[in-house]
């Protein structure tokens, strides 16, 4: 995945679009305020300096994928590995909810379950029926609409060819509304996530912990760019 | 073939007992670890979470709708959805909403109704609107609206013109009249302008919420990556002039923060140094301008034109006093703007919400005008409408003329208010004391006067006069709760409906809602469908203005126009093919969009862009020669300063407030957040979660302090706080905030409710409830930032 900031406008589409493809429930206002609402897709935002010189900074963080991940080897009971395409997946039913994993991730994108995911009756009809249901006491996590993945893969299986560039994509980049996360296949040469990816502007999070992050930022241009 | 669960286990169990199977059959059963296919269906929308007006594609499943996302290539937003959007299940699954008609029991506002089915529900507006009628009082019935889509304003007008009353406060752009104001002075134009942002390379924007709170909010964002990243080698600029460190402000690359209220005195500065250096368009200034250089009228008197003004009176140095802006940083501006055209000046709240809004937006349409900005590639978009068949004319007997030429309640049309469409602030007072005459009915249709009004209490005070309230609201809100019958409508994904973005793409389209249920998930009906059936009850001339069964059919017909124009994205032989492709795609546009139309879009006396505003002059002399006052006194009743030609002419006049700077030290301005920025997203939990990402606060109000300015009256940050005014007061908590103007507060808009279900009611506070009412007369509109508070702590 890359995201642009340079479109980013901060407007939060991405993380509505994550928690009503992914069944995330709300937690209402004391839980959210004791920082356990969840949000597969996050928007954090720094705001610095002195009236009038402000700086103030979003940035849309899912789960980053790691390559090197520092929350899977900390598991006891295996319920959350890397996965043959790159994905961090989270097993529910294995997960025992010691939550390890959740103080080994760097980029604090995980999440737990301290109640039941509560939804008003009538929200319920709404739901996904892609989406694996969670229950109380268990980890949960961004992992790329997962469903969708494999959704596509077992088309293009049907149709004997392989997955095409943008034939996928997760919730929050098909709803962005100024176009800027961009999801793709990083090993292939040819799409356009591994050319951005290798663009001048771009960067990752926290890549010096060695945990290579497959979430590309390309930063915000400058007064004389282009 | 459709597999549906029950299908494939029928086929699995043929399969079992070894019955042979078609090859396709056996290909889609699923393989091991495959999906258990369901009934999925996908049908077209448009969004009502705010009025963009965007296409929806809904995701159902096993007939409940589960996801809405984007119609790929609606114009709009072309496959995307804001957060707003994407919450936009949570209206229609919402546990509060009314799901059947409802009279009162007990007493007003008390909240205990009982269900009654439609049948008894119609009868009991329609009689007493026909005794009503029959008394010969039809004027006093009034409509409140709102938030009206696409025919759904000219159904309610019709009823309006067809039943015999004047009193319609239909207006869906309230808190953004001084920009149409503006618009309407210098162009005739009505309807707000849209960036061509694919092909701009300035945007110059005074106080527009463009990533946050904007109209129409879709283009803007989706512009806004298209104007930094979207052609290769260019990267457009965004310069933001505001007193507040917005989001806009934040991802813009320059900020420029300046004086409240004095927007159109930069803008006249910039407009300064461009004339000065020669740097406008002198080509569109001479064939599509008036009154730019000074000119002599039809009897001789010679008038002065807006480069002799400009120059006399806006140079940087003078304007650097009154915004607070550095000499150099106008110039800069002027030069930029100038010089990296195709640029634009745009607006928003911020100018909008002034005494002086008017003149201020007059004054930024002239930066439009100095550059040739208007309907050019990568200027702003003078939005066409679709080619629309008319309905038959409107059937009034004597009692609906004699009813329809009553002066109306709220002034509107009247000096001090002599340009103004409608003025519902007023209502309070006019309804209490019964003047002109008193009102007898009320219809509420979209519209929350009780939250979104300053000075609610004396709205409500003047509600509880009127004898019969009915609303026609989906949720109950503060405003529903006084009403003595309920007929509610559904939500935007439930009924038939039109929509016509104004603005939209510039060129015209229109969107259409059908049903995504079978019907609707409650018991209640399309307030069109209700409104033809009052109609039909009332019999004669007002029957016969309504020939439709329902309002599907009103649609049908109208869309005709458009069907037989064989124009734009669907063209077909028969009507009943282009409304089924018309369904499927939810919009029909014609891309092939005319720039340059300003001889005809110029709906001004002179048919120019005009700079002096003969529309302005005609209105006031009119006025003066009906009330035998000049037109200089008549200024002055307007409380402008300005005399003689400067008075329609762009010009800054001082923004007048509310209380005195020694008692009340800060200048109080409200901001919306891209959450809620129609303020009605309050009851959908989603977004009440992600409330104000900027300071990390969810389900809550805030007021925002300077941190240097807390520091001094010994504020930290999180402590409670009283924000009192002349008006009101309201206790919240303190937010240090470094992007707050060291002598304003600010709290955003949309929370506060004292109703409107269970997410929404009695959390935060209302900036209303410190609100006063101070005016811009000649725009006819409230100015909202026009009071002073005091802040200390609780």
């Amino acid at each position: 995945m890359v995201i642009d900031l340079d479109r980013c406008t901060g407007c939060q589409a991405c993380v509505v679009a994550c928690r009503q493809e992914n069944n995330v429930s709300f937690a209402g206002e004391k839980e959210a305020k004791l920082g356990r609402a969840k949000f597969w897709m996050n928007l954090i935002s720094e705001v610095k300096g002195t009236y009038p010189d402000v700086e103030m900074r979003f940035l849309p963080i899912p789960c980053m994928q790691c390559d090197h991940p520092p929350c899977t080897i900390v598991c006891p009971v295996a319920a959350t590995y890397k996965n043959p395409e790159g994905i961090v997946a989270q097993v529910y039913p294995r997960c025992i909810g010691v939550r390890m994993c959740i103080s080994n991730c760097p980029y604090t994108v995980r999440y737990f379950n301290w109640h039941a995911p509560s939804w008003p009756d009538d929200y319920k009809r709404g739901r996904n029926p892609d989406v694996y249901k969670r229950r109380k006491g268990i980890t949960e996590k961004c992992n790329f609409c997962i469903q969708r993945i494999r959704k596509a893969k077992e088309n293009a299986k049907r149709e004997k060819r392989r997955i095409r560039d943008g034939e996928v994509i997760p919730a929050c980049a098909e709803t962005c509304p100024s176009e800027a996360i961009y999801f793709g296949d990083l090993n292939e040469p040819k799409s356009r996530v591994y050319r951005l990816s290798k663009s001048r502007r771009a960067f990752r999070l926290l890549e010096d912990l060695g945990t290579e992050p497959k979430v590309y930022y390309l930063k915000e241009g400058e007064w004389n760019d282009g | 073939m459709k597999i549906s669960r029950r299908n494939l286990l029928k086929m699995i169990g043929a399969a079992t007992l070894g019955m042979a199977l078609p090859d396709e059959l056996l290909h889609a059963l699923p393989k091991k670890g495959e999906w258990i296919p369901y009934d999925e269906q996908w049908s077209a929308g448009i969004c009502l979470q705010c009025p963009s007006g965007c296409g929806l594609r809904i995701r159902s499943v096993n007939h409940w709708p589960v996801k809405l996302e984007g119609i790929k290539d609606y114009p709009v937003n072309k496959g995307r959805l804001c957060p707003k959007g994407q919450a936009g299940l949570q209206a229609l699954y919402d546990p509060d909403r009314i799901r059947h008609p409802l009279r009162r029991k007990g007493k007003r506002g008390e909240g205990s109704w009982e269900k009654i089915p439609w049948d008894e529900a119609i009868p009991l507006v329609t009689q007493r609107l026909k005794k009503l009628r029959e008394a010969g009082r039809p004027h006093q019935l009034l409509v409140l609206g709102g938030r009206y889509r696409g025919h759904m304003l000219d159904l309610m007008n019709r009823f309006m013109e067809a039943y015999g009353s004047p009193n319609h406060l239909g207006n869906p752009y309230r808190g953004s009249e001084g920009i149409l104001k503006g618009h309407f002075f210098t162009m005739g134009e009505r309807d707000f302008l849209s960036i061509h942002w694919e092909e701009t390379n300035y945007v110059l924007s005074f106080g527009a919420g463009l990533l946050e709170a904007s109209r129409p909010s879709m283009i803007n964002l989706r512009g806004y990556g298209s104007l930094r990243r979207g052609r290769p080698g260019i990267r457009g600029k965004l310069v933001q002039v505001e007193p507040r460190f917005s989001v806009t402000a934040s991802k813009a690359d320059l900020w420029i923060p300046i004086e409240p209220g004095t927007d159109g005195a930069l803008a006249l500065g910039i407009a300064h140094w461009i004339i000065k250096e020669k740097r406008y368009d002198q080509d569109f200034i001479s064939r599509h301008t008036f009154g730019f250089e000074d000119w002599k009228d039809s009897s001789g008197k010679s008038h002065i034109g807006f480069k002799t003004l400009v120059l006399k009176e806006y140079s940087p140095r003078q304007v650097s006093q009154v915004t607070g802006i550095p000499e150099e940083t106008i110039i800069r501006i002027a030069g930029e703007f100038s010089s990296h055209r195709p640029s634009v000046a745009v607006s928003g709240r911020g100018v909008g919400m002034q005494t002086n809004g008017t003149y201020s937006q007059m004054a930024i349409d002239s930066l439009n005008a100095l550059v040739g900005s208007f309907d050019r590639r990568g200027g702003l978009l003078l939005q066409r409408r679709p080619p629309f068949q008319n309905w038959p004319p409107v059937q009034r007997d004597a009692i609906s003329e004699r009813g329809f030429s009553q002066t109306r309640i709220d002034g509107a049309g009247q000096l001090p208010f002599p340009f103004a469409g409608e003025v519902p602030s007023r209502l309070p007072e006019e309804i209490g004391r019964g003047e002109p005459y008193p009102i007898d009915t009320l219809f509420l249709y979209y519209t929350n006067p009780l939250f979104s009004i300053p000075e609610s209490e004396k709205f409500r005070t003047g509600l509880e006069k009127i004898p019969f309230i009915v609303s026609f609201s989906p949720f109950m809100d503060e405003t529903t709760r006084l009403a003595d019958l309920i007929l509610p409508d559904g939500t935007y994904l439930e009924r038939w409906q039109d929509d016509h973005p104004e603005p939209g793409p510039g060129f015209p389209m229109v969107g259409l809602r059908s049903p995504v249920l079978d019907k609707p998930l409650h018991d209640v009906r399309n307030t069109g469908d209700v409104l033809i059936e009052i109609a039909k009850g009332l019999g004669g001339s007002v029957e016969r203005s309504f020939p439709w069964k329902d309002m599907k059919e009103a649609l049908r017909e109208t869309i005709k126009g458009v069907f037989r124009s064989k124009r734009g994205s669907i063209r077909a032989k028969e009507f009943d093919e282009f409304w089924k492709a018309l369904v499927d795609a939810g919009g029909w546009w014609d891309e092939s969009y005319p720039f340059g139309g300003w001889k005809k879009k110029f709906n001004t006396p002179s048919g120019r862009f005009e700079f002096y505003s003969q529309t302005m002059e005609r209105g006031l002399s009119e006025w003066s020669k009906r009330s035998s006052k000049d037109v200089d006194s008549i200024l002055k009743e307007l409380k402008i300063e300005a005399k003689g030609d400067k008075a329609f002419l762009p010009h800054f006049e001082k923004p007048r407030l509310i209380g005195e700077e020694k008692d009340y030290p800060f200048q109080f301005i409200h901001y919306k957040l891209m959450t809620t920025a129609e303020g009605r997203g309050a009851n959908q939990p989603f977004l009440q979660e992600i409330f104000g990402p900027h300071l990390k606060e969810k389900w809550d109000s805030w007021v925002e302090i300077n941190p240097e300015t807390a520091r001094t009256m010994g504020i930290q940050d999180g402590d409670p706080v009283w924000v009192e005014s002349k008006i009101g007061k309201v206790k919240t908590k303190a937010r240090l905030f470094p992007g707050t103007h060291p002598k304003c507060i600010h709290i955003p808009y949309g929370q506060g409710h004292r109703a409107y279900g269970r997410w929404a009611e009695g959390r935060g506070i209302n900036p209303n409830d410190l609100l006063g009412r101070e005016y811009d007369y000649l725009g006819g509109f409230l100015s909202h930032f026009s009071t002073r508070v005091k802040v200390y702590k609780a």
